[in-house]
């Protein structure tokens, strides 16, 4: 059984404008992807994609105007999106980690990091005593790499720097034991050494733990060398998903393709490419949302396309998939 | 989030486009458009004051002193004999007549300093700075009521001092925004570009440095019309029979014990109107003058 | 090639540091760049860069050292005299969102260093506004728009118009393109490589992206904590990077195709704070090769090949490779 299937799912932002008019912004349309138990899964896609609004959707913490209008999030068996808030509050922190981009505004301020371990852990298991909370904490600082975790209990959060801090980040999300862990840009920001420490580290304790993780991105090189599977994102939908080997050696939908093509190196400069704009989420055209760019649209690229299964668990959501 | 152009909507008569564009506004802040309702109904009121208020506001007849409210004069009559609906009424006009101007007269002084200081910093920023802490230490009303008990009780001696002392609050707000907007990217941009200074301050850091002070101009007309019925109902402000609310309560307030209850609390009702419409007025405007929070909402 | 358009001798940039102390953000740097030459600066955070492209178009005052642009010594000139030479030298920065005045129509941001540097009349700027917005591929509807009603890399095209509409002799690029997604990327690269080639002018380009200036840089200096460490041509940085850092950065890179293998040396540690740095080389607290001496003695920047000149005192007993 999948650790987490998500399931069509689709996210409004629905609010009056300035003029009255009841205006609704298709931002999510039918999001489907799943993970299994111990994988990687990286959610790519360009700005307005909608990644971290998946993310959001399956969290439960949307804020107005925007809401989930449909779809399942099935994590261990049960509708996140179905559950009451205070089921999905005692998940989210125990059973689901998170690890969100900015890492320096994500730690509370005014609380040493042992204390913010501490806290963490006794919110979601009242049974531990105050001493075997900080003794888990200072063994996770270990884990993430963090010298003399003991000392470092003590430290407040802008003693930090930006890759540390990401390192508290990510020991505070596996801290409560999760099966999930959903991962915002947690390279994002930092410099390129630190970034490849950050992602050993992360895929290491995902694997070492059995810890099933969707890491969310707009860096190709994140996902063909630290993911096991690729969703691709554009325009609120799944467009492409399946392993990463496949996706990247016979990448079936032509968003993908240029996508993989617009890579610095793979980089043909004057070369002729798709261009034009992201469409409109707000008069969402029928059919494929990627024909106003695609080079190959043809006819039947005004009717939805389907989720067509290439081999290997690799599927893309495009007419022409087969022929490509 | 997409930067497609909208569908372009069958084009209905501008009348209905203004329509939609206040209904859309009243909904994203019900505050503002309470307040601007209440300050458009004053307006009317202060416009219209010859033309519907059913007497002179300062005819006064010995034959009806202290008449209760009653179909013949709906608010009562005052100590004079004088209408009070018909002074409420004209004294709507008073109050923007010392409103309007006030601001006008604060920013006129204080967004000019608040642009120098902020752009120079040092020195002229400490003196302008501490000069302003200090005229903000003492109560502003002992403040005004000294300056104007020394220059005579006018109108003009009115506008001009509480516009002097509003100055730094309209200093204080744009100075806060040059000094973040002086080390901002489009800043550093514009003199990369060889913009000389007056240019760089005047085209580029000044419109976008206006907000807070706009936002600031209803809550400051509220304190204008409050402070200057202060002034009056201590009696150096404007005088008596002139139709000016503070005055009137001042007037009614020796009525109260005796019972001529009309004569202070109708002026007064007025009076907590329009500062209560034009506070609102100042709060929604501060939440919809930010054009970042437009440009998230598009 | 001609005579340089920019030479830089011995420029350094100190601050103080807001808890006392000094942060030498530029250290001791040397170059030239000539006519229709594009020069790579390439670095992370905090590596100076950025100040180092400040203080070559005196948007900040060198503290040591000269710049000499087109000849004439600018490095004590007053702003006032300053102003007519910004004709001959434009700068493009990292965020367009940030650097358009919001209250400006991109028509009004074109026309702006048109309307301070020549004597056009008002048609003839207006004229000249669009026919340099159409070179950009902005179409002249988009010229009566806000900065909010553009998108990202129609906001980057406003700012590269205005960089251009003087035809300067000098253009600083700092970081253009990795505030955007990477379809938008490609066409703005391919618009910066015309440019290059149609305007004759010299850039330089400042990224933390490598692969960036693999397209686009003639020759590339590499900067480490406000020192340069490695100076060659594009060709021969990456073929034969000789300083462990560039190794060691050009490794970090993730490419994206997960059948290309990581040759990777991850680097341990982050870049260390700039305030009252220590004696000796600044990247020998994270250096694989490093040896004692490099603790105690600054390593001369040597030339290796010619053009190639590199900082590290490992260069001439061959122990500059990092072993894979």
């Amino acid at each position: 059984m999948s650790l987490l299937e998500v399931r069509d799912l689709h996210t409004h932002f629905i609010a009056y404008d300035l003029d009255n008019r009841l205006r609704t912004a298709r931002a999510l349309n039918g999001v489907s992807f799943s993970l299994e138990p111990g994988r990687i899964l990286g959610l790519v896609g360009e700005t307005g994609a909608g990644k971290s609004l998946t993310a959001l959707s399956i969290l439960g913490l949307l804020k107005p105007p925007a809401r989930v209008v449909a779809g399942q999030a099935v994590f261990e068996g049960r509708d996140l999106l179905a559950l009451p808030p205070e089921e999905l509050n005692a998940l989210r922190g125990a059973r689901i980690g998170l690890v969100v981009q900015s890492p320096k505004t994500s730690l509370d301020p005014l609380a040493r990091i042992g204390q913010q371990l501490v806290r963490l852990q006794r919110a979601h298991r009242p049974e531990f005593s105050a001493a075997q909370a900080e003794a888990r904490a200072a063994e996770m600082l270990a884990a993430v790499g963090i010298p003399d975790p003991k000392r470092r209990l003590r430290a407040w959060p802008h003693e930090l720097s930006g890759g540390m801090a990401q390192r508290v980040l990510i020991a505070m999300a596996l801290v409560n034991e999760p099966s999930l862990l959903i991962a915002d840009e947690p390279t994002t920001g930092l410099d390129v050494t630190v970034q490849a420490q950050i992602l050993d580290l992360l895929r290491g304790l995902a694997r070492q733990r059995g810890i099933g993780a969707v890491i969310i991105t707009h860096d190709l090189g994140v996902v063909a060398h630290y993911c096991d599977e690729a969703a691709v994102m554009f325009a609120g939908q799944v467009v492409e998903h399946g392993p990463v080997s496949a996706l990247f050696a016979r990448p079936a939908h032509p968003y993908t393709r240029a996508l993989i093509a617009a890579t610095p190196e793979r980089l043909q400069l004057r070369a002729p490419r798709p261009s034009g704009s992201p469409p409109n989420l707000y008069a969402l055209p029928e059919g494929c949302l990627y024909r106003d760019r695609c080079p190959m649209a043809q006819d039947v690229c005004t009717r939805p396309p389907p989720d067509l299964a290439l081999r290997d668990g690799h599927a893309a959501r495009c007419h022409l998939a087969e022929a490509a | 989030m997409s930067d497609a152009a909208l569908p372009a909507p069958a084009t209905p008569a501008w009348t209905a486009r203004a329509a939609g564009r206040l209904a859309g506004i009243s909904r994203r802040s019900p505050t503002l458009a309470i307040g601007a309702a209440i300050i458009l109904g004053f307006a009317l009121l202060a416009v219209l004051a010859p033309l519907i208020s059913p007497e002179s506001p300062v005819a006064s007849n010995p034959a009806r002193v202290l008449q209760a409210p009653s179909a013949a004069n709906w608010f009562g009559t005052d100590g004079n004999g004088m209408d009070v609906l018909s002074r409420v009424i004209h004294g709507s006009l008073y109050a923007f007549g010392i409103a309007i101007p006030v601001v006008i007269v604060g920013l006129l002084i204080g967004v000019p300093v608040g642009l120098w200081t902020g752009w120079t910093g040092g020195w002229p920023d400490e003196i302008v700075m501490r000069g302003s802490d200090a005229l903000r230490v003492f109560p502003s009303i002992i403040l005004a009521l000294a300056v104007v008990a020394a220059a005579g009780p006018s109108l003009l001696n009115v506008v001009l001092v509480l516009g002097l002392l509003d100055a730094p609050v309209y200093a204080r707000v744009v100075r806060a925004e040059v000094l973040s907007l002086r080390n901002g990217t489009f800043v550093e941009a514009a003199v990369a570009a060889g913009n000389p200074t007056r240019r760089i301050l005047f085209r580029h850091i000044l419109p976008n440095a206006l907000r807070g002070a706009t936002a600031q101009t209803a809550v400051r007309a509220a304190w204008a019309v409050r402070i200057s019925a202060t002034l009056a109902f201590l009696g150096v402000g404007i005088q008596p029979p002139t139709p000016e609310w503070g005055a009137m309560i001042r007037q009614g307030a020796e009525y109260m014990v005796t019972g001529e209850w009309w004569v202070a609390v109708f002026p007064g009702c007025a009076l907590i109107l329009l500062v209560l419409g034009l506070n609102m007025l100042g709060d929604g405007l501060a939440d919809l003058l930010d054009p970042r929070r437009k440009a998230a909402t598009r | 090639m001609s005579a340089p358009v920019l030479r830089v001798e011995g420029l350094s940039k100190r601050f103080a540091a807001p808890g006392g102390g000094v942060i030498g953000a530029v250290n001791d740097v040397s170059f030239t760049l000539a006519a229709g030459e594009t020069l790579g600066l390439v670095g992370e955070s905090g590596s100076g860069k950025s100040t180092l492209g400040r203080c070559v178009l005196r948007l900040t005052a060198p503290s040591e050292g000269r710049v000499i642009f087109m000849g004439q010594d600018i490095t004590s000139v007053p702003e006032a005299r300053c102003r007519p030479l910004r004709a001959n030298m434009q700068m493009v920065f990292q965020d367009p969102w940030a650097a358009l005045n919001p209250r400006m129509t991109a028509r009004d941001l074109i026309e702006e260093p048109l309307m301070l540097h020549t004597r056009l009349s008002r048609a003839e700027r207006r004229d000249e506004a669009t026919r340099l917005g159409l070179r950009v591929r902005l179409p002249s509807a988009m010229l009566d728009r806000y900065p909010s009603e553009l998108s990202g890399g129609q906001q980057q095209r406003v700012c590269i118009a205005r960089a251009i509409a003087t035809k300067p002799a000098l253009i600083v690029l700092d970081e253009p393109t990795s505030s955007l997604d990477l379809s938008v990327r490609a066409g703005i690269l391919d618009l910066l490589a015309e440019l290059k080639e149609e305007t004759g002018a010299a850039m330089l380009f400042i990224t933390h992206d490598l692969g960036t200036l693999r397209l686009m840089a003639d020759r590339v200096m590499v900067m480490y904590l406000g020192r340069v460490v490695e100076q060659a041509t594009a060709a021969e940085v990456f073929e034969r990077p000789a300083h462990p850092y560039t190794q060691a950065l050009m490794s970090a890179h993730l490419p994206a195709d997960p059948a290309v293998p990581l040759a990777r040396h991850v680097l341990r540690g982050e870049i260390p704070s700039p305030i009252n740095l220590p004696p000796g080389c600044g990247f020998a607290s994270r250096c694989p090769v490093a040896i004692p001496a490099c603790r105690e003695r600054l390593p001369p920047l040597e030339e290796l090949a010619p053009g190639h000149r590199a900082a590290c005192l490992r260069v001439a007993d061959g122990g500059n490779r990092i072993p894979s």
